[in-house]
């Protein structure tokens, strides 16, 4: 990129900063909470305590309901980006039949309202005697996801040159060699990025989840029954927990797996 | 092209093609369309009724609180997925021009609040905001003010407060991963030719990250639509969307058919703002 | 309408990662499978049953009555095996076929009830052409909180909910049918639960009146407490009656509660046998065990709600309650309580 000035190098890392703080200052309020016990509604600050992780490791319907969330989403997420790397191929090479139409109903799920997909996903699986499960869940977080990954891939293809896939067949590759080496290492950031908003769809997912699930919990579906009873402390807990696993994996990942060469643009 | 072409690739071609038309077709049109069905069924005194009309949808059209709520409620997630991208658009730019692993350390960092669960950051946005939330104790302490502000205090800009800060991730994203795409000798190009920063942004890179700008402000339009939790939670009486509208006819309403009637109403209209939004993109 | 599939060959094409599924869609079929609200099937509950009983209770916790509706309905009671249903509710679930009669002599301690639960004939909206269909479990009224600082004295009628006095400062309760019927309590109409169109009307602009006086409408009891906590709030339609005045108390809220004198509203919570249940036995089984006094004892101390069982402070002898009954229409009172809220 280019050599920014200094009045508009400060001006964007402001907003910049304005932005984090709109998404990180409502992750404050829980996680503060989950140090301290809270008695007659107001946080006992001169106490800090650790009792709300204490309760979270006998809480084993929570803990089963975050296992099959994660299940559920890294099941999704996986079929949806290599479904979305399929169709993206499929639709912006050659095959144009029916493209218009194929790629508004890859969409129609992300459109319509989530009770809806959840509804008519239910009934469907019940006229062909799917039985519900976390697979039917998993197959209902694919078809709502698809579109995110499906769009950024084929953004990021569009860009792609068709010069280098011209060139690397005039090099004598075959297709799949063309695939391997040329078009997914150019793909490889849209497709953590699609997996990565993918996975944080599912991850929040409560109506089509509820409805197609059988007999299992997941993280939302638990949470948003609570909301009746109001949220036990250990809740904050998890979401504190949460936040710190994955703010830790994101620079572990950042750190060790990102080859050096990949530094500077 | 890919696939195309190839003599020995020809199975896998087949294959793609199969997987192509049919997996959509069993687990998207299958399961719609026949869903779909019943939005010509109708319902009356609490009892569904199998023969086909088209009343659900003309009652869209002749009862007055439909289309006025579907208009607030499109102006309202339009506000959000054009806000989300204003703000987006920055952070994206910036995180843009940084280099090596900061760049990807910080883009990690805009994404990871997405996996804290969105009822939490919906309460917790909803007792930062209230008439004695923590912004109006905040401010009161800080002496800004005197009286607790009721600017945020669950009205409709609670909504587009709420709605954006929960989806600007999924505006940076894609706007960060378009920025990314553009050549860097299309910029230097441009600057050797004796073109200002400025000059530089608007003619070469503003265009070039278009399309990211477009799916971006469609993620954030569709999601901002698709929520009927938010306006609930912090948009007080006035909360009220089409989205809810929708999950009324699906519960209490006891009325599918409607229900069926209206979601596809609502993803005609969203896919006619998003053709908008693509047409917009090839002409500039 | 619908489309027939192979089903081997759907669950092939769904199986595309295998690797990642260890889990659990061909479980055994001696699970009981309970649809329940939070506090219904508390862990220790389901624990102390399996050892009892040797049946594993698989439970899934819903949010609203009309995600009940939606998940019973869209698999036409195939997915679960007992459920948790109001009384008022109920009705549309034996009139759609979804449940299964409970048979008293399985559920012994049916007999050990309260008084006024003893008499299930009494109860309305339970039996249908001599058959139970559910069994009473949870009951609370739906009466006035009121801020003792702010409200004094204590309110006694519904009517103190459109004082303008109090504007910005109410909480009310979003829901179609709940807030017609009291609306009909308070405008002094003898059924509340059947209206005839100008008595809807008439209701409608009263609630048109109501929501200029409220600062928000709440869904959960948690939500109203944190609206509460966060603004000055003086009055609270309580949907959730004794549970709310527990949580708000248990935050330090200093405030009272009240059945106005033009009757309260009061939902009675059952369990009900779906139509696709798939051991019936293991289904009153569950049943037949919350209906110890123990639990329904747990219940309360833990929720505020009223048991069947034991005796509570949850509805003074002298209160008149009005018992939930399905509404003449839902879906009109559904689209009329629409337009109120898109009133601007």
């Amino acid at each position: 990129m280019m050599q920014l000035s200094r009045l508009a190098s400060f001006g964007l890392s402001a907003l910049t900063a304005l932005v984090f703080v709109l998404l990180y200052g409502p992750l404050l309020v829980p996680i503060t909470s989950s140090f301290f016990e809270i008695a007659r509604g107001d946080v006992q600050w001169t106490s800090p305590s650790l009792s709300a992780y204490a309760a979270l490791t006998r809480n084993e319907g929570i803990i089963t309901a975050f296992l099959n969330t994660l299940i559920v989403g890294f099941s999704a997420t996986f079929l949806a980006v290599l479904l979305g790397i399929l169709f993206a191929i499929h639709y912006r090479n050659g095959a144009t039949f029916g493209r218009d139409l194929m790629q508004f109903v890859i969409f129609l799920p992300f459109l319509m309202p989530p009770i809806m997909i959840g509804l008519s996903l239910l009934i469907f699986f019940r006229e062909t005697d799917v039985p519900r499960s976390l697979l039917t869940v998993i197959i209902g977080h694919t078809v709502f996801v698809l579109a995110l990954a499906y769009r950024t891939i084929v953004v990021r293809l569009q860009s792609l040159s068709v010069s280098y896939i011209e060139a690397s067949y005039d090099l004598g590759a075959s297709s799949w060699q063309t695939f391997v080496y040329v078009v997914l290492p150019n793909l490889k950031s849209a497709l953590i990025g699609a997996a990565i908003l993918c996975f944080a769809l599912s991850f929040d997912e409560t109506m089509i989840s509820l409805l197609v699930t059988g007999t299992d919990n997941t993280l939302p579906i638990r949470l948003w029954a609570m909301m009746r009873l109001g949220f036990t402390p250990d809740i904050n807990a998890l979401v504190a927990l949460i936040l710190a696993f994955t703010t830790l994996m994101c620079v572990l990942a950042v750190r060790y797996l990102l080859p050096k060469e990949a530094e500077g643009t | 092209m890919l696939f195309v072409g190839d003599r020995q690739a020809k199975g896998w071609r087949i294959a793609i093609s199969a997987l192509a038309y049919g997996l959509p077709f069993l687990f998207i049109i299958a399961p719609l369309l026949s869903f779909l069905t019943y939005s010509f069924f109708w319902v009356e005194g609490g009892q569904m009724h199998y023969d086909l009309t088209w009343r659900n949808y003309s009652r869209f059209f002749t009862d007055a609180i439909f289309i006025p709520v579907l208009w607030q409620t499109c102006l309202l997630c339009l506000a959000v997925a054009v806000l989300a991208a204003l703000l987006g658009y920055p952070v994206a730019f910036r995180l843009a021009t940084l280099s090596g692993r900061r760049k990807y350390i910080l883009l990690m960092l805009v994404l990871v609040p997405l996996l804290m669960s969105y009822i939490i950051k919906i309460y917790a946005i909803r007792s930062i905001l209230g008439g004695n939330g923590f912004l109006n104790r905040f401010l009161v302490w800080a002496n800004l003010i005197d009286q607790p502000l009721t600017l945020f205090v669950f009205n409709l800009n609670a909504v587009l407060l709420t709605l954006t800060v929960l989806l600007i991730p999924f505006a940076i994203l894609p706007i960060f991963l378009s920025l990314e795409r553009i050549p860097k000798n299309l910029i230097e190009a441009s600057t050797d030719l004796g073109a200002s920063n400025w000059q530089t942004f608007c003619r070469v890179i503003l265009p070039l990250s278009l399309p990211g700008v477009v799916t971006a402000t469609s993620f954030v339009f569709v999601l901002a639509i698709g929520d009927f939790l938010t306006p609930q939670m912090v948009g007080g009486p006035n909360g009220f969307t089409f989205g809810r509208i929708i999950y009324s006819q699906f519960g209490a309403a006891f009325n599918w058919p409607f229900g069926a009637a209206l979601s596809v109403i609502l993803a005609l209209v969203m896919s006619a703002v998003i053709a908008l939004g693509r047409r917009f993109e090839r002409q500039t | 309408m619908t489309i027939k599939l192979n089903r081997r060959a759907m669950i092939a094409m769904g199986v595309a990662a295998p690797a990642l599924l260890r889990t659990s869609w061909a479980r055994a079929t001696s699970e009981l499978r309970v649809m329940a609200w939070q506090g219904y099937a508390d862990d220790d509950w389901v624990k102390e049953f399996q050892e009892q009983t040797g049946i594993t209770a698989q439970v899934v916790f819903i949010g609203t009555d009309d995600e009940i509706w939606a998940k019973i309905k869209g698999s036409e009671g195939k997915d679960f095996d007992v459920f948790a249903v109001n009384t008022a509710q109920l009705q549309r679930y034996i009139d759609g076929g979804l449940t299964t009669p409970h048979d008293l002599a399985k559920l012994p301690n049916q007999k050990n009830v309260l008084p006024r639960f003893q008499d299930l004939a009494q109860i309305k909206g339970i039996m249908r052409d001599g058959k139970v269909h559910a069994i009473p479990f949870c009951f609370d009224s739906i009466g006035l909180i009121y801020d003792k600082a702010k409200v004094s004295p204590a309110p006694d009628s519904f009517t103190i909910l459109w004082d303008p006095k109090y504007k910005g400062k109410v909480l009310a309760y979003d829901n179609g049918e709940h807030n017609f019927s009291f609306t009909a309590l308070t405008l002094g109409f003898p059924d509340p639960f059947h209206l005839s169109p100008e008595q809807m009307g008439q209701i409608k602009a009263k609630l048109s009146e109501l929501k200029q006086n409220v600062l928000s409408f709440y869904t959960t009891p948690d939500e109203a407490l944190q609206l509460y906590k966060s603004n000055d709030v003086a009055l609270i339609w309580a949907n959730y009656g004794q549970q709310q005045v527990k949580a708000m108390k248990d935050a330090g809220a200093d405030i009272g509660y009240v059945n106005p004198k033009e009757g309260a509203l009061a939902w009675l919570d059952t369990w009900a046998m779906t139509s696709g249940v798939q051991d019936k036995d293991a289904a009153e089984a569950w049943v037949n065990f919350l209906l110890q006094k123990k639990i329904g004892e747990q219940l309360s101390e833990r929720t505020g709600f009223g048991n069947t069982v034991a005796e509570t402070g949850s509805a003074n002898a002298n209160d008149k309650l009005v018992w939930l009954e399905f509404v003449e229409d839902p879906t009109k009172r559904s689209d009329l309580w629409n337009e109120v809220k898109a009133q601007p």
